[in-house]
């Protein structure tokens, strides 16, 4: 089985600890979890018939700062970068991050997850902003932790990213 | 043909003298290509490269005059090398490096660095692609412990980008060593992959010894593989035996037989003893006696 890093990236309460969690173990928490550091899970993917372990960085996101351990960026194969549709301010922060990491010549894809799913009816302002930035995105899938929606599709499209030719 | 030059061919027949004529032909040949090749230069790297290996042998066998005039051009080049690009020298030796240290330092601590009667158990091993942390082979206990390999190779990396990060800590340096109550992990580094091995107990200096010989092993018998890794561990091969083998190099813990057998001997001792007192008593007793 091939086993790929991925880092998961956004501002802080976006959602990314919850997205993990109902993406490697089908549980699921309202409480806010603040990680430090980062944490490491992992799960089993099957990608258009390859068998993929994810081995998943849930990277702490910084209050109003983009200061990531280069580090820990290291040997990834992919970014899952997350949007709490909430708070339009999260998706700055995501182009940002995405400029950031296209500076760092980081060689993996990047696939955008809008979180938040159960609260958000109209996408469209995000989406524009997102269609503006002049950052390389993968793809962009709606989301929502609370609910599971989207979650499985969300890591399926960075992992089928990261195997397509067109990743490398 | 004139009637001269057909009598002389004749008499050479008739004399039996051979006719070198298409010989001097060839040969002239050969000549005018030679001065035609010296005369262009045609001395060129392919000609050079072909003769060279076997004129430096032939040179270096005969005296030692050529290695003594190398030393000073060849001392520059590796000079420039290391200052232009250290990372590639420091590749280029690791394997050398590492064997050289180890002996320097066995010669050193040879009576010291000994076991000294300890011992310790190797309860997991991990080989850890440096860059990302994600495992390429593992050695563990139950198949529990298997399927957290990959959360313990990259936890550990973790561990190694927190520490080096705050610390400002050389990338070259890494991690070598945690503690963790009676738990120890040790962590090797090469140029590809780092090699990490938990341990309970005493370990020693050799064993960290062998985890550095199969690391240089590793990275000399699959140097391209590691450098490439694409996180498949199959393109490495079945490494369990090499890391079953490194496992098997630690001390056995001492069996417990043996305390159980010197127990065993003091109580025979001990009653040997007591026998001798009572045999003494009854001997006085009845000396008293008579």
């Amino acid at each position: 089985m091939i086993r790929k890093k991925i880092c998961l990236l956004g501002a802080p309460g976006v959602g990314k600890t919850s997205l993990v969690r109902r993406f490697v173990s089908e549980t699921f928490s309202d409480d806010y979890l603040t990680t430090i550091g980062v944490k490491i899970e992992r799960r089993a993917l099957t990608v258009h018939g390859t068998e993929l372990q994810l081995l998943v960085w849930d990277i702490h996101g910084e209050e109003g700062s983009l200061a990531i351990a280069p580090s820990f960026l290291r040997g990834a194969a992919g970014f899952l970068l997350v949007i709490d549709g909430s708070r339009h301010e999260t998706a700055m922060t995501v182009v940002e991050l995405g400029q950031r990491l296209q500076a760092m010549d980081t060689a993996g894809p990047v696939v955008v997850a809008l979180n938040k799913a159960d609260l958000v009816s109209d996408w469209s302002p995000i989406e524009a902003a997102l269609d503006k930035a002049d950052t390389p995105i993968a793809g962009r899938t709606i989301t929502s932790a609370k609910t599971g929606s989207g979650v499985e599709d969300a890591f399926t499209l960075l992992g089928a990213s990261i195997l397509a030719p067109s990743a490398t | 043909m004139s009637a001269a030059t057909g009598s002389v061919a004749e008499l050479r027949t008739l004399l039996g003298w051979k006719d070198y004529g298409d010989e001097l032909d060839h040969l002239r040949a050969q000549v005018t290509l030679l001065e035609r090749k010296l005369t262009e230069q045609q001395v060129t790297d392919e000609t050079v490269a072909e003769v060279l290996p076997a004129a430096v042998q032939k040179s270096a066998d005969a005296s030692p005059e050529l290695g003594t005039s190398l030393v000073a051009p060849v001392t520059q080049s590796i000079h420039r090398s290391s200052r232009d690009d250290t990372d590639a020298m420091a590749e280029a030796l690791f394997p050398v490096l590492g064997r050289a240290t180890r002996m320097m330092l066995s010669e050193l601590f040879s009576d010291g660095s000994s076991s000294n009667g300890k011992s310790f158990t190797v309860d997991e091993l991990y080989l850890i692609e440096r860059e990302s942390g994600i495992p390429m082979a593992s050695l563990v206990s139950s198949a529990d412990k298997a399927e957290d390999a990959d959360v313990v190779s990259g936890m550990l990396e973790g561990i190694r980008s927190f520490v080096q990060d705050s610390f400002d800590a050389d990338d070259m340096d890494g991690m070598r060593e945690l503690q963790v109550g009676e738990v120890t992990v040790w962590v090797e580094w090469g140029p590809h992959a780092i090699l990490a091995a938990v341990l309970r107990g005493f370990p020693t200096q050799e064993f960290r010894f062998e985890m550095q010989r199969m690391l240089e092993a590793l990275h000399t018998d699959f140097d391209e593989e590691l450098a490439n890794y694409n996180g498949d561990p199959e393109s490495l091969g079945d490494l369990e035996p090499r890391l079953t083998g490194l496992r098997d190099t630690a001390p056995a813990p001492k069996k417990a037989a043996s305390s159980k057998w010197l127990r065993g001997l003091l109580v025979l001792v001990l009653f040997a003893i007591f026998l001798g007192i009572i045999i003494l008593a009854a001997v006085g007793l009845l000396a008293l006696t008579l």
